[in-house]
């Protein structure tokens, strides 16, 4: 430990530098992975919100919540269940202070309570709760909004982050608000995870067919189209750092070969300078790591909300674990060249 | 009972490019003695001084150090050994240079298992007997090569080895201060009643040895005592 520290305190201009390389990385993968997250959420976090597992709806509609309509077979679904969440759904435009806003309109009912993250749920036919973005397009608690080309409006109880599907903003009313609007169809019953086993009898129904929340998810176009190309740069990135880091953290290595056989020689043993180096790489990935955690919470502050941005403590985590992952598998050629170093060859042996 | 070599051979390669560097060296240390090794580059020298150390194995022959035959001990076991009973004094100092002065020595006895105070306090007496008490702090790249030498005499010094193997440890040095770590060198062994083997080609520091060899091609081709070689110069 000391060995380390030490060496650390003495080219402390190499180290940080190495330490800044190692935060550009962990930074880069950080913000791509909250990027990532962000469109995630902006494809299907108006799905997680209900957190249901199962979702009965329309076939050949390829799993698309929007194209879906189980009008027809909802008596026939409530001779199998009562229990399930009836979510409505309806494309309309809101006309917002800034500008038109495509909205996907949906029902709360007794089974499925979205959370108001400022204000509160809406009560009323003539109350909305929107997505947290919407307060960037000006929107404000209080405030009434209008249905693009009509007469109807709505005045906005709250705010609740994250409810978007497909890109689009959802906003919440009830029931009665639903048959305010045109075009509003059942577009499907949604189920908890207890309610897996109807699903044969379900399946039997003419037209409709049981789902999972997975399924649903996947059927959404942008967000495979999104994440696929977003994960390969990710993992690409971890390749790329291991290849920087132990490229780094061999060439350190070669460059001290004759203090590290001076060490050997004069009794160090090779599991010491093994420690060393540990120490070293796990102390400058933890900094960087450290460094880059800390400047993404601060850019998460002042990124606009319009900005497809998510960071959570478990990615956090979950890239830190593996960027120390990586840190370790890039000083492993390292480790190999200490143990093999000859002593002899730094004295100058014949 | 001190170092004893009996009929000691190295070679590198197999077959047709066999090359037998050391070819059967007998030699005697005794406790409190320093012998010095000289011969012709390529002589086998620094492979004898190597295999001594455990830094290099050996073709065939014995090594003993009172009376155990150390060499035989594993890998792990060895590199205790060179830790707490050899010291090594190189021909350059070989500082870790980021390591200030005190720091050197403490660093070797902690490795030998003394707790870190005890390690410093160590560490500063035997720097302050060879005058670099001022020094304590500094790191090598500020100190003279003298007083770098002297720092790595010290740090072979510093685990009270029973054997102390030197490569040349002089060669940097200018006449005065290489008969001054000369001096150092021999007290420290006869006070610690340690074994010293030294390879010098600096004439002028025979006379602080028991005992020279000579060798040339592998083979111990002469063996003087000191006191002998004194008498012939007289």
């Amino acid at each position: 430990m000391k060995l380390a520290l030490k060496e650390l305190k003495f080219y402390k201009f190499k180290y940080v530098l190495v330490t800044l390389i190692l935060f550009l990385l962990a930074f880069l993968v950080l913000f791509i992975s909250a990027l990532a997250q962000g469109l995630a959420k902006e494809n299907v976090s108006g799905v997680e919100a209900w957190n249901q597992k199962y979702f009965i709806i329309s076939e050949g509609v390829d799993d698309s919540l929007t194209q879906s309509n189980i009008g027809d077979q909802l008596d026939q679904i409530e001779e199998i269940t009562n229990d399930g969440h009836k979510i409505q759904f309806s494309r309309n435009s809101l006309s917002t202070p800034d500008s038109n806003i495509d909205m996907v309109f949906t029902n709360t009912d007794e089974n499925i309570v979205p959370q108001a993250d400022s204000g509160r749920l809406p009560e009323t036919a003539n109350e909305i709760l929107l997505n947290y973005k919407l307060t960037d397009e000006g929107c404000s608690i209080g405030d009434t909004i209008e249905l693009k080309d009509t007469d109807v409006t709505y005045e906005i109880t709250g705010f609740t982050d994250d409810i978007m599907y497909a890109h689009t903003s959802m906003a919440y009313v009830t029931a009665d608000g639903m048959d305010r609007l045109d075009r509003t169809s059942i577009a499907a019953v949604a189920l908890p995870e207890s309610m897996g086993g109807i699903s044969d009898d379900i399946n039997e129904i003419e037209d409709i067919k049981m789902v999972s929340e997975d399924d649903i998810m996947q059927a959404i176009p942008s967000y495979q189209a999104e994440q696929q190309p977003l994960n390969l740069m990710i993992v690409f990135l971890f390749i790329i750092s291991a290849i920087v880091l132990s490229a780094f953290f061999y060439v350190i290595t070669i460059q001290k070969s004759s203090q590290l056989g001076i060490l050997k020689a004069i009794g160090t043993k090779n599991s010491e300078l093994v420690k060393a180096i540990l120490v070293q790489v796990i102390l400058i990935t933890l900094i960087g790591v450290i460094l880059s955690v800390a400047i993404m919470f601060g850019l998460n502050t002042v990124i606009p909300v319009s900005m497809p941005f998510y960071l959570n403590t478990s990615l956090m985590m979950v890239v830190s674990g593996l960027f120390l992952v990586v840190a370790f598998l890039g000083a492993i050629l390292s480790l190999v060249r200490i143990v093999k170093i000859d002593p002899l060859d730094a004295i100058g042996g014949e | 009972m001190g170092l004893v070599i009996n009929n000691l051979t190295k070679s590198f390669g197999k077959g047709d490019v066999e090359t037998k560097v050391l070819k059967g060296i007998d030699m005697e240390v005794d406790e409190g003695g320093l012998v010095i090794l000289k011969g012709a580059s390529g002589s086998g020298k620094t492979t004898l001084l190597s295999i001594i150390g455990g830094l290099l194995g050996r073709s065939g022959g014995e090594v003993t150090l009172n009376g155990e035959n150390y060499l035989d001990i594993n890998e792990k076991a060895l590199t205790t050994m060179r830790l707490r009973e050899i010291g090594f004094i190189f021909q350059s100092s070989h500082l870790i240079p980021y390591m200030k002065v005190i720091d050197q020595l403490a660093f070797v006895g902690e490795q030998a298992g003394m707790r870190s105070k005890d390690a410093r306090q160590k560490a500063e007496q035997l720097l302050r007997e060879i005058g670099l008490g001022h020094r304590l702090k500094a790191y090598p790249n500020v100190l003279s090569g003298g007083e770098k030498q002297r720092v790595a005499i010290m740090r072979a010094w510093m685990n009270e080895p029973k054997m102390i193997l030197a490569d040349e440890p002089t060669a940097s040095l200018d006449a005065k201060r290489a008969t001054e770590v000369m001096g150092m060198i021999r007290d420290n062994i006869r006070t610690n009643n340690s074994v010293g083997l030294m390879i010098t080609h600096d004439e002028r520091l025979f006379d602080y040895a028991d005992r020279i060899y000579t060798l040339d091609d592998g083979h111990v081709v002469a063996e003087e005592k000191t006191e002998e070689k004194k008498l012939v110069h007289n």
